[in-house]
């Protein structure tokens, strides 16, 4: 093995280590082993390209605006419950269904992420069938459900129940096929066992277990403002309003708009909008919404050791979580400044929580008050739920509180841990020290310190809170130190912690940002960028009210218009239909997305073999081909299954090879872009730890692939491999017009890209850093890197090349394991070498930027 | 609530189960001894009606791996002496093998890897698009689902996941929150509470009126289903077909035979007192749980989550205070706490082996008729290592397996080849398992019979 080094990182009370990469390719031998590029498995981790920073990096600028294509919505386990409370007074214990998965932060990305579980699926059955039970266990119950009487006229009142309920339940009006269905299951069910009551009963327990109910079908209607594009329609509009702003199914006034079409107009949304943002269920479900962009529902988790604390209670617990509650219904839903909610002195307290900050109580139920100034507690990160929730069972974590900060509270990445890192912890040498002495190793061992800097430094502010959010004046008997640092602004404790923050631009744009993928329920694409940025830019100008915000959003085309669902698939994996060919029969195979290869012998392009290769009837008929010959144009005829003689001669494209194979005259001139196939042996004599075995891609193999290339007589420089064979890589070689290695240093892309900092020096986030610091040169996009040594690293501009934005969905069908889920790596290299081919260029490289299902390539000669 | 299983209503015909309904006048069987030896031939090993006792599979995963030093065995073969962490197994030492030397190759991401290459044999199947943290997924059917496909239709519930200590939360994926999954994004979530695993095995019973509204119901259920799959694109066509196989899934159970046991009583909840998680009694309660819904034959695929990837679950038992998976970073070597927690896991697992042993069925046991794979997410929580990755395969799956083996594998196996013969152990013949590096046909020779 190369030389690796060792990473020890003091990880006591922090739940990450270092976040920078396997250090250092010298590309000289004593380079790394390219681990993170070695697979295909999705496990290259750095992506999402300066997205997150809220601000532009380099220049660059946000694609266009695309919307995100419209999903179906399974309703949440917390839905679902409100949902058939409002809808038939019946409630179903929470308890009886899963829990809701959460993903990306958000429990709604999970719920157009995931279906429902087979689980799921027969709880839903049983609340179903109990609440169908509850809505006719007696006659009068029943007729006051249903609106008349089936034991009378049994098939009317089946029909108009169906209808009006259907309507209210499926948030549309069925269509009279719709309703004719479920009336039919509950004829066949009532007349079976004799009993109206029960065909009753099956109707509603099959309302409530449809496809259409247990998910928010949202597909789209044609946007007569937008061609390609898809807008909600007006009945789908206010589903989506209704779940967002108040977590349940509309109202009949807001069903009553969308049948009138209202809301596909701006004045119509905002009419509704507003209605809903001023109703008492949109505390409660924007509330629900800054729960859990805080990750405060997890507080119910986090134990503490009862010895030390023995005070920490469910209901002190359930103190501390109501009063972040209060601090957002007062600030947020009072239409004060959002960012108020990191400054402010006011607190809600009952008798234990008043106990814990030390403030006086009269005893009964919950008041409101403001802090004890000598605590220095500030807004919402002092409160003692965040620093519960941040903390472990016996001691505190800067480390957690500055990432909260950090990736909470302003979007930033903070990447995680390399892989393979050891984690150690460091002994204890002499006396015990106060906390943040002992993470002085975070700070000062480059390893960690790469992010490290971005997370302790907006925790130790906090230091002066135990860990279940208690002041305390000094750590282990030794004066705490409670000075930090955000960016450019220096911190001393808790308040001013708070107001930097608040102060912070990229603080608005990340709660622009969560609101619009906890509204939307998806992680947002780049495309979308364009869309937060606007949002962001509202909230300002409307000084920073929430529900604001939240008009801006539901008005916004990120919330109103979607793109059309994806090309059609097939259906399960391992259906199989009958085909045909005109070579035969056969039967062909779903692979879950697509039909698979017809397996009757496919027609194919003649070739000269005596055999009827494109099943026409005819053999070998009229093939020729072109031939060359002391480089003279010529043909070739098929005869009888062979080739004759070669008629005349041709040039070929000039290779480099030595020869003139153009037969114009020079030998080896203008040549372009070269794919060419390197064998194992020639690659590692370039750079042995590329060794096509263990090494196959990474920046061992950039530098082999380099120098290779340079070594011809035609290249300048090359990158890959674009394809993997057994013994071989298949490399692309530039010329120097196509190609300029280029001297810069880590210190210079981190301006493009400020995670590609030296310690980073591989992957999504340089590639972007090396594109961008090469297309601001004039020179369009660039690859490597090539070499490094220390600070300093070689890589290449490629100015004749052609960026091309594209999608993961379009790469998997050039490489079918290029996926957003891989990324990058060999499998991505391939399918962009492919796409480029099939865009009339040579190859490509990339992603240079990349998120969500977007790709940016980079295709380099012209065929 | 209505009740949801109905394998108590009267059931004629030819199956053993109508004939034991015929023999006891619709009657039902006193639990702790399902089979009774009068429905059994002369031999002891299949019913009277000449239908072989079925094979069952498992799997029993615990959190944050073991002390490699602690771990293995000395000696190979039958002659081996548990170590350390193995002592608490010793009572049921010939019914356990124990797999070393085997490793993942299908990645090294912390945690992820680990959890999808032993439970799929496949790299983890990455999710969406951020930087802070891997959100990943399984890319295929773990093993359980793979054993819960064979044995479909044959048992009122096609599979039972439990969880034992609770899930403390991360934003990381399904890898970390469930063990069983259909495929990506598409988890069987553990039960975690007792009285809900409970109602799902022995639901009260019902009348066939029910069965027949419900069966229609579901009918037309499907029916929407194939309405709006094709009004939607690839991706929600390939959601909603995971939900009309649950549909049909359910369908299946309503139509499964009923089996012959009469309803235990409903086990407590076990809430935590004090703070304190009441980890032995819930394993206790799960485990038994299990053993009956074997026993009676309500299902033959069983899987248990005894604590997540990365878990947090606070082993105070051995006096620990801080979270397990924080320990096994914090702790100085050679991690005490760390090498505590894991021998009182494998008490626990004893405890569930041991459950399984002591109910008697036919000339044996139920543990004599079932495989299962114990295992875990990493070698070492410290740092995460993938090499000779603890595994352990128990039971003597219907004769097929030679348990209380020490084998070591020389050659740097994949831990594929442990799963693969769990999983043919436990009667479910496939051809092949995992992808990539982790494909594997090959099982363990040294441990099947």
């Amino acid at each position: 093995m190369l030389p690796r080094m060792r990473w020890v990182c003091l990880v006591a009370a922090l739940g990450l280590c270092a976040c920078a990469d396997v250090p250092v390719s010298t590309g000289d031998g004593a380079g790394n082993n390219g681990a993170n590029n070695g697979g295909n498995n999705g496990e290259n981790n750095g992506e999402n390209n300066g997205v997150n920073n809220g601000g532009n990096n380099g220049g660059w600028q946000p694609p266009p605006f695309e919307p995100a294509p419209a999903t179906l919505h399974r309703l949440t386990a917390t839905e679902y419950v409100s949902v058939v409370f409002d809808l038939t007074g019946v409630r179903v214990d929470p308890a009886t269904l899963e829990a809701d998965t959460s993903l990306h932060g958000f429990v709604s990305v999970a719920a157009s992420e995931l279906t429902l579980s087979p689980l799921a699926v027969e709880q839903f059955e049983d609340a179903a069938w109990f609440v169908a039970g509850e809505k006719t266990a007696t006659a009068e119950v029943g007729r006051a459900f249903l609106g008349c009487d089936p034991a009378g006229s049994r098939d009317t009142c089946y029909q108009g129940f169906v209808a009006s309920f259907g309507h209210r339940a499926w948030r549309r009006p069925l269509t009279a096929p719709e309703v004719a269905q479920v009336v039919s299951v509950g004829v066949r069910v009532g007349d079976r066992l004799r009993d109206p009551w029960q065909g009753a009963r099956a109707m509603i327990a099959l309302l409530l277990q449809s496809p259409h109910f247990v998910f928010r079908v949202e597909i789209g209607e044609d946007d007569p403002d937008h061609p390609g594009w898809r807008r909600y329609t007006s009945r789908e509009m206010a589903a989506r309003l209704s779940f967002l702003l108040w977590g349940t199914t509309p109202d009949d006034a807001l069903l009553e708009a969308a049948e009138r079409g209202d809301l596909v107009t701006d004045e119509g949304v905002s009419t509704q909008a507003r209605r809903l943002l001023a109703d008492p269920r949109a505390d409660a479900a924007l509330t629900a919404f800054f729960v859990e962009y805080l990750g405060l529902e997890r507080l119910d988790s986090a134990q503490k050791d009862r010895e030390i604390f023995p005070q920490y209670t469910p209901s002190l617990r359930d103190s501390m979580r109501r009063e972040i509650e209060h601090m957002f219904v007062a600030i947020a839903l009072e239409d004060r400044d959002f960012r108020e909610i990191l400054t402010t002195d006011e607190t809600w307290i009952d008798a234990d929580l008043a106990a814990l900050y030390g403030l006086p109580h009269g005893g009964e139920g919950v008041i409101p008050a403001r802090l004890d100034p000598a605590q220095d507690r500030g807004g919402l990160i002092g409160r003692a739920a965040m620093l519960t929730l941040l903390s472990h069972a016996t001691l505190n974590s800067p480390t957690f509180r500055g990432r909260f900060v950090r990736s909470r509270l302003l979007c930033t990445d903070i990447p995680p841990p390399p892989e393979g890192v050891v984690a150690a912890l460091a002994e204890e040498e002499g006396e015990s020290r106060t906390l943040r002495e002992r993470l002085v190793q975070h700070r000062e061992d480059p390893a960690c310190s790469g992010c490290h800097d971005l997370m302790d430094p907006l925790g130790f502010p906090l230091e002066h809170f135990d860990p279940i959010g208690r002041w305390r004046d000094d750590d282990n008997g030794y004066a705490i130190d409670a000075t930090g640092r955000l960016d450019a602004v220096d911190i001393d404790g808790a308040s001013e912690l708070g107001a930097a923050v608040a102060a912070n631009a990229y603080f608005t744009n990340c709660v622009a940002r969560r609101v619009y993928r906890h509204a939307t329920g998806h992680l947002e694409a780049l495309t979308e960028e364009e869309a937060i940025n606007a949002l962001e830019d509202q909230f300002v100008s409307d000084d920073h009210r929430f529900r604001s915000l939240l008009l801006a959003l539901v008005m916004s085309q990120g919330f109103r218009k979607a793109l059309g669902p994806e090309q059609e698939g097939c259906g399960e994996a391992g259906l199989t239909r009958p085909c045909e060919t005109a070579c035969g029969e056969g039967a062909e195979t779903c692979d879950g997305e697509r039909w698979g290869g017809c397996t009757a012998p496919a027609p194919g392009d003649e070739q000269c073999n005596g055999v009827d290769d494109n099943c026409d009837g005819n053999i070998d008929e009229g093939l020729t081909r072109g031939c060359d010959d002391a480089c003279g144009a010529g043909i070739q005829r098929c005869d009888a299954g062979q080739w004759a003689a070669c008629e005349a001669p041709a040039p070929a494209p000039e290779a480099c090879n030595g020869r003139d194979d153009d037969c114009d005259g020079e030998v080896d001139e203008d040549i372009g872009a070269e794919v060419q196939a390197a064998t194992r042996t020639a690659l590692a004599d370039r750079h042995p730890p590329c060794n096509g075995n263990t090494q196959r891609v990474g920046p061992d193999c950039n530098a082999a692939i380099h120098r290779y290339c340079a070594a011809t007589a035609c290249a300048t420089s090359g990158f890959g491999p674009v394809e993997l064979g057994p013994a071989d890589a298949t490399i692309v070689c530039l010329p120097a017009e196509e190609v300029s290695a280029v001297s810069t240093s880590y210190t210079e892309l981190a301006r493009e890209h400020d995670q590609c900092n030296g310690v980073e020096r591989q992957g999504p986030n340089c590639n972007a850093a090396i594109h961008r610091f090469c297309a601001n040169r004039g020179m369009t996009s660039g690859f490597g890197p090539l070499e490094n040594s220390g600070d300093g690293a070689l890589i290449a501009c490629t100015p004749q090349a052609t960026v091309v934005h594209t999608t993961y969905t379009a790469l998997s069908q050039h490489h079918g394991g290029c996926t957003a889920g891989t990324r990058i790596g060999p499998d991505c290299n391939a399918a962009i070498n492919r796409f480029c081919a099939s865009q009339g260029a040579v190859s490509g490289f990339g992603p240079v930027e990349n998120i969500g299902d977007t790709a940016v390539v980079t295709c380099v000669g012209r065929r | 609530m209505i009740a949801h299983k109905n394998w108590f209503r009267t059931h004629l015909g030819g199956t053993r189960r109508g004939f034991l309904r015929g023999v006891l006048g619709g009657s039902a069987i006193a639990l702790g001894l399902p089979v009774l030896d009068v429905f059994l031939g002369d031999n002891g090993v299949a019913w009277a009606d000449g239908e072989a006792l079925p094979t069952r599979f498992g799997v029993w995963f615990w959190g944050n791996g073991v002390r490699p030093e602690y771990w293995n065995p000395t000696g190979t073969g039958q002659n081996w002496t548990p170590s350390q962490e193995l002592a608490p197994l010793a009572g049921v030492k010939d019914y356990v093998s124990v797999v070393s030397g085997c490793h993942i190759k299908t990645g090294t991401h912390p945690h992820h890897a680990g959890m999808t290459g032993i439970m799929t044999g496949r790299p983890l199947y990455k999710v969406g698009d951020v930087r802070d943290t891997i959100v990943s997924t399984f890319a295929a059917k773990s093993v359980d689902v793979l054993a819960a496909d064979y044995y479909a239709g044959t048992t009122p519930l096609r599979s039972i996941e439990v969880g034992v200590t609770r899930f403390r939360g991360t934003d990381e994926g399904t890898t970390f929150q469930h063990l069983s999954h259909n495929g990506p994004n598409n988890p069987n979530p553990s039960e975690y509470s007792p009285g809900a695993l409970f109602e799902r095995i022995f639901g009260a019973p019902i009348d066939p009126n029910l069965d027949f509204a419900r069966t229609s119901v579901l009918d037309a259920v499907k029916d929407q289903i194939g309405g709006l799959k094709i009004r939607v694109g690839a991706r929600d066509k390939a959601r909603l077909d995971q939900h009309f196989d649950s549909v049909r899934a359910l369908e299946l159970q309503l139509a499964a035979e009923p089996t012959a046991c009469e309803t235990p009583a409903r086990p407590g909840e076990h809430t935590d007192v004090e703070g304190r998680e009441q980890i032995e009694a819930k394993n206790s309660a799960m485990s038994s749980l299990i053993s009956l819904a074997l026993a009676c034959d309500v299902t033959r695929v069983f899987s248990v989550l005894w604590s997540t990837a990365g878990s947090g679950v606070i082993v105070w038992q051995v006096g620990a205070r801080n979270s397990l998976h924080q320990i096994c970073h914090d702790e100085a070597q050679p991690q005490p706490t760390v090498h505590a927690a894991t021998v009182f896991t494998m008490e626990q697992l004893a405890h569930f082996l041991g459950r399984l042993r002591d109910t008697p069925e036919g000339d044996g046991n139920l543990l004599d008729r079932t495989s299962i794979l114990c295992t875990t997410e990493h070698t070492n929580g410290w740092n995460h290592s993938y090499e000779d990755f603890p595994i352990l395969i128990a039971g003597k799956g219907g004769g097929r397996l030679r348990s209380g083996t020490h084998y070591r594998s020389g050659t740097r196996e994949s831990t594929s080849n442990a799963v693969i013969t769990a999983l043919r152990g436990g009667g479910v013949p496939v051809e092949s398992f995992g992808a990539e590096a982790g494909r594997t046909t090959t099982s363990i020779g040294a441990l099947e019979t």
